[in-house]
């Protein structure tokens, strides 16, 4: 694996008991995410987006079962105790999460809060945790911090909540910073503004950033690179543009096609990928998208497709790679 | 905060002035006068109207309620036909003895119960959460006159561990509080239960929230989220369901004060139906009532305190 | 009522209730003496073979009192619970579906009989009414019926948004059907598990009241009247008061598993454990 490699996720598989049997949320996932990239990853809900990122954020719930490595700057997290999987959250990496409504205490203070989150670092003392997070509040735009620390979550709005997540995120000086789906309780205006910051915030990040959607068309505006999840599986890899201009899997050309920004022509009717995705309690054994997918044939849904290399960086998990 | 206090304070007071009438009205139009009722039927007549016209019984009943009433706002009970001692003096003589013990009872039960709570909330499906299950369940379903009378069987009579009965000679310290020991064991045990299982319950809430998850994505260390970030609000109802235990408390010691003869208002109010002096009744329900409407809003003001987002919307 | 047998404390809930039921209809067939009759030569007797569980300070015959007191125990909470559940439905039917002034009115009159003292307010109704097993259920009925107001309430507040309820009074369903078809079916699981939690509380106040003298009048057999018999004479021999206790403990103990079992089978995720 090349140097700048922040985070190699190797052949990993995380299964959930539950009472209606095991379920297998992530199947063989490879991923290697470089130093300096923002790296798109796109999926809809229950394609295993979810526990891919909770496992890079070193935290996974106490029934699931994983195999596989996810080597961070080296460091297996999946062999790690959970004691030194505490070292890394907040500490390396760092999450900004979806709903900025609930992931707040609602009891401390910002200003509190945003001290906590620093506790890694032993040496400030907490008047000097309190200046940084001053300081980190005018860099993610609130105005008026002085006061801001002094009050509640409740009584700020979604986008400024969410602008405190991002700085709790930035004030632990993260390698790797995880946006969940930051934006999608926001509304459209403050969604905007929220895509701006972290923009603008890139170069805080002294690694790489990797940013959570369903949305594609801010991942054309954010990102550098692009993953795409089906069914616990990643279905393409691959430079945004090249992707977006030319998607190799027939799964991202479906889900291009259905995303009302990227949409040129008028319609009437926005287009949908008719079906559902598979029962991950039993993944089908060829290709998860065949029942879904145009050009699926027979080896589509006996055979489990190859890994195929579309370019530099680019991958198609796919039998029927398109031109 | 203010205004939400006042309203809170002005419908304890509507609450009592209402239960008081009822209670009032029921006493004077209600068979039998109360009169000929503390008499005895060998009173004469002149006694008779001599005890009517002292107690105010010869004018009309809204009178006497208006007057009772407006009398209650200024402290006044009323005097006590027997020993003529005011009414207020000899409930709020005896008042103390119940808030001890009710104080006691919910106080032990509250040390041990938050702390079982949280931890199995911890180590959930545990064999100490299965045991606090079955515990629960059994000592909340006990009536505590049940565990007393148990409780004093075992430790005063079988096992002379304890005294029995009574409140202690007066001004020996430990005497009382080794009489106090057994009283608020039987009021406190079905608490324990209670109050592990809610705090347990809503701590399980807690810590599945969103906000808990963000903690830990920071690598906090998870006592911290416990103690620091999560019991805070684990606890808010719990502290509702204290304020309005307390105020049960008080009225559930009347059994406990009966088994264990000791003073206190339940004992009083006991031996005023008893005896059939409802000047006395009525004062010792007013008193009891008002003490247990003031323990729900101290209980609401309490929770309003403990959460900002009350607090501030108030 | 398979689920209820495969639960661990439903199994043993069952047992108590289903036991304690079959002693009270059968309470004249098993009971060996009169529960009134007095033998003043056979006072005070400890266990033996003609009295099984002894005989108190009147020489009645401890067990034969216990198992009518079942009666009365029993009867009291069918007595006030139903009339609970049907004024608590009527009650809560009106708020419910009656102007919204009537609806705060009754939501505060409940909110503020949840903040009396119970015990004291059935001392106080007790010396007023004069002491009787009426005077307790009357006290229980107050009590526990707001419970049941409130939780047929917020199901008629429910469903009086709900599309289906809409249509069927559109169509000139009258309120009566629509409680029976919609608003019943739905609270039946809440209201055996409420009622049976209550059944506990009604033991407890009427055993309560009773060992205080102020419940069941004697000679009529009450569990709190037989502990209080027992209870005077503690120092002559526990086992009158280890005897009289027992059935308490077993009747609340066993309601109130039964109330747990039911609400855990009805609602997996409710929170407590199986």
């Amino acid at each position: 694996m090349s140097a700048a490699a922040l985070l190699e996720i190797d052949h990993l598989s995380i299964r959930y008991a539950t009472p209606r049997g095991t379920v297998q949320a992530v199947r063989d996932v490879n991923l290697t995410i470089r130093r300096g990239e923002v790296i798109g990853l796109v999926g809809e809900s229950g394609s295993g987006k979810s526990s891919l990122v909770s496992s890079m954020m070193a935290l996974l719930p106490d029934n699931a079962a994983v195999d596989g490595r996810l080597r961070f700057e080296g460091t297996d997290i999946v062999a790690l105790p959970e004691t030194g999987r505490r070292q890394l959250r907040g500490n390396g990496i760092a999450a900004i999460f979806q709903d900025p409504f609930t992931a707040l205490n609602p009891v401390v203070t910002i200003g509190d809060l945003l001290v906590a989150v620093q506790h890694h670092d032993h040496g400030a003392g907490t008047r000097e945790k309190r200046r940084r997070a001053t300081e980190m509040m005018a860099r993610v735009g609130i105005s008026d911090a002085g006061r801001r620390l002094r009050q509640y979550p409740f009584e700020l709005s979604g986008g400024m909540r969410q602008r405190v997540a991002i700085a709790a995120a930035l004030l632990t000086h993260p390698t790797l910073l995880i946006a969940d789906e930051p934006t999608t309780a926001l509304d459209a205006t403050t969604e905007a503004q929220i895509i701006d910051l972290l923009r603008r915030n890139r170069s805080a990040v002294d690694g790489a950033i990797v940013f959570v959607t369903h949305h594609l068309g801010l991942v054309a505006q954010l990102c550098d690179r692009v993953a795409v999840m089906y069914a616990g599986e990643i279905v393409e890899t691959g430079p945004v543009g090249a992707v977006f201009a030319n998607p190799r899997h027939p799964y991202t050309r479906a889900l291009i096609a259905c995303e009302p920004a990227l949409i040129r022509a008028a319609t009437r009717r926005l287009p949908t990928i008719g079906g559902a995705p598979p029962d991950l309690t039993a993944p089908p054994a060829g290709c998860g998208f065949a029942p879904r997918c145009p050009l699926a044939d027979e080896t589509c849904r006996s055979l489990a497709p190859p890994v195929v290399a579309t370019g530099e960086n680019a991958t198609a998990r796919c039998h029927k790679v398109l031109p | 905060m203010i205004w939400y206090t006042a309203q809170r304070l002005l419908w304890s007071v509507a609450v009592m002035t209402i239960t008081i009438s009822v209670l009032f009205c029921l006493i004077y139009v209600i068979p039998g006068d109360p009169v000929s009722m503390a008499l005895g039927p060998r009173a004469t007549e002149a006694m008779r109207s001599e005890l009517m016209t002292r107690m105010g019984l010869d004018r009309p009943v809204l009178e006497q309620l208006w007057r009772f009433i407006a009398n209650a706002f200024t402290g006044d009970l009323g005097t006590d036909m027997w020993s003529r001692q005011p009414i207020s003096r000899i409930a709020l003589g005896a008042l103390p003895h119940t808030l001890l013990l009710a104080t006691l009872g919910i106080g032990w039960a509250a040390l041990i119960g938050i702390p079982l709570g949280c931890w199995t909330a911890l180590r959930r499906d545990g064999l100490a959460d299965r045991l606090l299950g079955v515990f629960s369940a059994v000592t909340i379903a006990l009536p505590s006159f049940v565990v007393a009378i148990y409780g004093l069987l075992i430790f005063s009579v079988q096992l002379k561990w304890l005294p029995a009965l009574g409140a202690g000679a007066a001004g020996d310290i430990a005497d009382q509080a080794r009489r106090l020991i057994l009283p608020s064991f039987a009021i406190g045990l079905g608490w324990v239960g209670f109050l592990a299982r809610m705090v347990r319950a809503s701590m399980i809430e807690v810590l599945s929230e969103n906000h808990i998850r963000m903690l830990r994505a920071f690598g906090l260390r998870e006592s911290r989220i416990v103690l620091r970030y999560a019991l805070p609000i684990a606890v808010i109802p719990t502290v509702t369901i204290i304020g309005m235990g307390f105020g049960s408390l008080l009225s559930g010691a009347v059994l406990i004060e009966i088994v264990f003869n000791r003073p206190g208002i339940g004992k009083l109010t006991y031996d005023a139906v008893m005896s059939r002096n409802f000047p006395l009744l009525t004062g010792c329900v007013l008193v009891t009532t008002a003490c247990y409407v003031l323990c729900t809003v101290a209980a609401d003001l309490m929770v309003a305190r403990l959460d900002p987002r009350i607090r501030k919307s108030l | 009522m398979h689920a209820l047998v495969a639960h661990p404390s439903g199994a043993f809930a069952s047992v108590c209730v289903g036991f304690l039921i079959l002693v009270a209809v059968f309470a004249p067939l098993i009971a060996p003496y009169d529960p009134t009759g007095i033998d003043i030569l056979a006072r005070l007797q400890g266990p033996s073979l003609a009295h099984p569980l002894g005989t108190d300070q009147l020489g009645r015959d401890v067990l034969s009192r216990i198992i009518f007191g079942t009666r009365t125990a029993l009867l009291a909470s069918t007595v006030a619970l139903g009339a609970s559940v049907v004024l608590g439905t009527l009650f809560g039917l009106i708020a419910g579906y009656g102007p919204r002034l009537l609806d705060k009115l009754l939501m505060l009159v409940f909110d503020s009989i949840k903040s009396l003292p119970l015990l004291i307010m059935a001392l106080a109704l007790g010396a007023v009414l004069g002491p009787s097993l009426t005077t307790v259920i009357i006290v229980v009925i107050i009590f526990t019926m707001p419970a049941y107001a409130r939780l047929v309430r917020s199901q008629a507040l429910v469903l009086k948004q709900s599309e289906y309820v809409l249509a069927a009074r559109a169509m000139g369903a009258p309120i009566t059907r629509v409680m029976f078809r919609h608003i019943l079916p739905n609270l039946f699981g809440p209201l055996i598990v409420l009622v049976c939690m209550d059944v506990t509380m009604v033991i407890t106040v009427e055993s309560g009241l009773s060992f205080i003298g102020l419940g069941t009048q004697p000679p009529s057999p009450s569990w709190g009247s037989i502990l209080n018999d027992g209870f005077s004479f503690i120092r002559q021999g526990s086992f009158l008061v280890i005897a009289a206790g027992l059935p308490i403990v077993v009747a609340t103990i066993g309601f109130n598993f039964l109330g747990e079992a039911i609400r855990d089978i009805l609602d997996p995720k409710s929170g407590s454990r199986s």
